[in-house]
């Protein structure tokens, strides 16, 4: 039995591919390998970011999506202009658009109103909603309530909470 | 096979044996054929014969160029190529894999063998959702197709919509022009029913097929056949008998992939996808260069396993790469000259009884018919088998297996989405459908990677795929297994 180390699936004695996540299991005779163990959200961004310039235009036809690095999972954003990040709990009178309760967001240090992101024009910003924590974009603090510029594949963090904004044309 | 027996033969191993068999089997004959002890006639010239075989299939450098000589004065017109995934198998209690490639290819004495001719007919749909651009473009590659016509092939074409047409049949002498004229004619309307378009090709190939000529029906759609599935596919099992095969073509999103695929592959054809009505020409184009150059048809492959063992899966990586049946016995489709046919395996073997010293997975034959000589049936013997061993490594996979491998993987990866998404198992095809993508952007296929992250959301979203996302993500990954250009 091979266990793959990419997802944990048992494969049988003399696979060669995971048949659960498409990973290489064994070296093979003469070919380069490196054992892939990036995560989607990691991957695809630093693979999209090869081809598309980060300065792409951005107009009202732009997809926004947030990935959460820690799971991997990918939120893509509906065509509001505006949309809150935050966590939903008991008692709140003002919930957020996401709520990012499901990913651990409280273990993370993220308020329950922790940021916005907002898309005006050509130009998609985040503004932190005066968060306990804080909000960094790319690793920089931003002061609340100023909108921040962000581009494809910013890295924004709620506490310690990571997401990486992601930018696509339709 | 040479008229006198080749070394492996002498020695009586298999021609992959691996040098300790060698040496193994060569103690064994030394042994009973020694002059001292052996009372066998003329025992002293096989002994010296069995220590020349010895000698050559020794040495790694001389075994090699003798396997090449061999293959040269090989009488076959068809020589078969075995890669396994594995040098032995391991003697585990546990089940385990191994991954056959055959590689089919022209026997040297054949290579100036001439093409057959071709009878091929078109089967097009004319149903209204062909109107426009889709139409125009069938009818400038339909005209293109009549142009290349040698004098010795046979063209005929059939429309269909809720009944059949000829519109050119094969047993006649053809003007082109008027061909031409009337190939403009075609006006689309009706609804789609293959069944009807595909009995009357049947019925024009079938009219002047000879087994000297490459006999094959295109078939043309952008529709949903209803009702009529089951009638297509029993004939398409009557088409394979008559050795005639079936190529598929659907045309944007509404078609049935799943049915078109399963009536392509009773015949040992392919189903290919095409999003663009531009790119029906190209389609065309290359369907009869291919046709041309075929040597050897319906190839099948006919096994028989031993206990314990059998076919998980089966590929053809080319000339059209194809997921194929996995129960023997297998069609394979057809060689092309000068390139080859390739087929992979995945075998999967129950534990292996210690006592073999070389555990047969299986024997038998691949037979296939040759049109520029049908007067018989042909085959080449097949057997397929590993030496055994309990401890150590079991040897890696050579690159070719391990890069076609890596290819059938996603479209596996695919194919399982697919099943689960149907299943209504939305989050794990979600999560496949990204993991594939992920596997995508690191071969470097950014826009099929992109196409796989939005279903994988779209899923989420809408609980199902979209049919044009679907099929682009499978046929996307499918041509990843002809390994075109990959190699030479």
């Amino acid at each position: 039995m091979i266990l793959c180390q990419n997802c944990l699936h048992k494969e049988m004695l003399g696979a060669i591919f995971c048949s659960e996540c498409g990973v290489q299991l064994i070296y093979a005779q003469g070919v380069p390998t490196s054992l892939v163990r990036m995560t989607t959200s990691k991957l695809r961004a630093k693979k999209i970011d090869m081809k598309s310039a980060p300065e792409s235009v951005v107009n009202s036809d732009t997809l926004i999506s947030l990935s959460i690095i820690n799971t991997g999972d990918c939120l893509p954003l509906s065509s509001l202009n505006e949309v809150t990040l935050g966590r939903v709990s008991e008692g709140q009178p003002v919930v957020p658009d996401i709520d990012l309760t499901p990913y651990k967001a409280y273990e993370a240090g993220v308020s329950r109103l922790h940021a916005s992101i907002r898309m005006i024009e050509d130009l998609v910003t985040v503004t932190d909603l005066g968060s306990a924590n804080g909000t960094r974009v790319n690793g920089m603090q931003i002061t609340p309530h100023i909108p921040c510029p962000v581009k494809h594949g910013d890295i924004i963090t709620l506490g310690k909470f990571k997401i990486q904004l992601l930018l696509r044309n339709r | 096979m040479p008229s006198h027996p080749s070394y492996y033969d002498l020695l009586d191993i298999p021609s992959d044996a691996t040098p300790e068999e060698i040496r193994h089997a060569f103690h064994e004959a030394a042994r009973r054929l020694h002059p001292d002890v052996s009372s066998e006639p003329n025992s002293n010239e096989k002994f010296i014969e069995a220590q020349m075989a010895y000698d050559v299939l020794s040495d790694s450098r001389a075994r090699a160029l003798y396997d090449q000589g061999l293959r040269e004065l090989s009488d076959s017109p068809v020589v078969v190529d075995i890669t396994y995934s594995r040098q032995k198998l391991a003697v585990v209690d546990e089940p385990q894999l191994i991954y056959v490639l055959l590689e089919y290819s022209t026997g040297p004495k054949f290579v100036h063998t001439p093409n057959p001719p071709l009878n091929i007919c078109l089967v097009l749909d004319r149903s209204t959702s062909m109107q426009g651009t889709r139409m125009d473009t069938v009818k400038v590659a339909a005209v293109e197709m009549v142009r290349q016509l040698g004098p010795e092939d046979r063209l005929s074409i059939v429309l269909f919509s809720d009944r059949a047409e000829v519109l050119l049949s094969a047993g006649k002498r053809i003007d082109r022009t008027l061909i031409e004229a009337q190939i403009q004619m075609i006006r689309a309307t009706g609804g789609t029913e293959i069944y009807q378009g595909l009995e009357a090709g049947f019925n024009e190939v079938k009219q002047n097929s000879t087994r000297s000529q490459i006999n094959h029906i295109i078939l043309i759609t952008d529709g949903r056949t209803y009702g009529d599935e089951d009638q297509c596919l029993q004939l398409a099992g009557v088409a394979a008998k008559q050795g005639f095969r079936i190529t598929g073509l659907g045309i944007g999103t509404d078609w049935n992939d799943e049915f078109l695929d399963e009536l392509t592959c009773r015949t040992g054809g392919t189903s290919f996808y095409i999003s663009r009505a531009s790119d029906i020409r190209t389609f065309l184009q290359d369907q009869f260069t291919n046709l041309k150059q075929i040597f050897a048809e319906q190839v099948i492959l006919n096994l028989s396993f031993s206990p314990g063992v059998k076919i998980t899966s089966a590929y053809r990586l080319r000339p059209e790469s194809a997921v194929l049946g996995s129960t023997s016995p297998i069609r394979l489709g057809s060689i092309p000259k000068p390139s080859k046919l390739s087929v992979m395996l995945e075998i999967l073997a129950q534990p292996v009884p210690l006592m073999k010293h070389r555990f047969s997975i299986a024997s038998g034959e691949t037979s296939f018919i040759l049109p520029s000589d049908p007067s018989r049936q042909h085959s080449i013997p097949i057997s397929l088998s590993r030496s055994v061993r309990t401890e150590g490594s079991t040897g890696l996979p050579p690159n070719a297996i391990f890069k076609a491998l890596s290819q059938i993987t996603l479209f596996r990866m695919q194919e399982r989405a697919r099943q689960e998404a149907a299943e209504g198992k939305i989050q794990e095809a979600s999560m496949r459908l990204q993991r594939l993508a992920t596997q995508l952007l690191s071969l470097g296929e950014i826009d099929l990677a992109q196409t796989a992250i939005i279903e994988a959301e779209r899923i989420q979203q809408t609980h199902m795929l979209s049919a044009e996302g679907e099929k682009q993500i499978k046929y996307g990954t499918r041509t990843f297994m002809s390994p075109a250009g990959a190699e030479e």
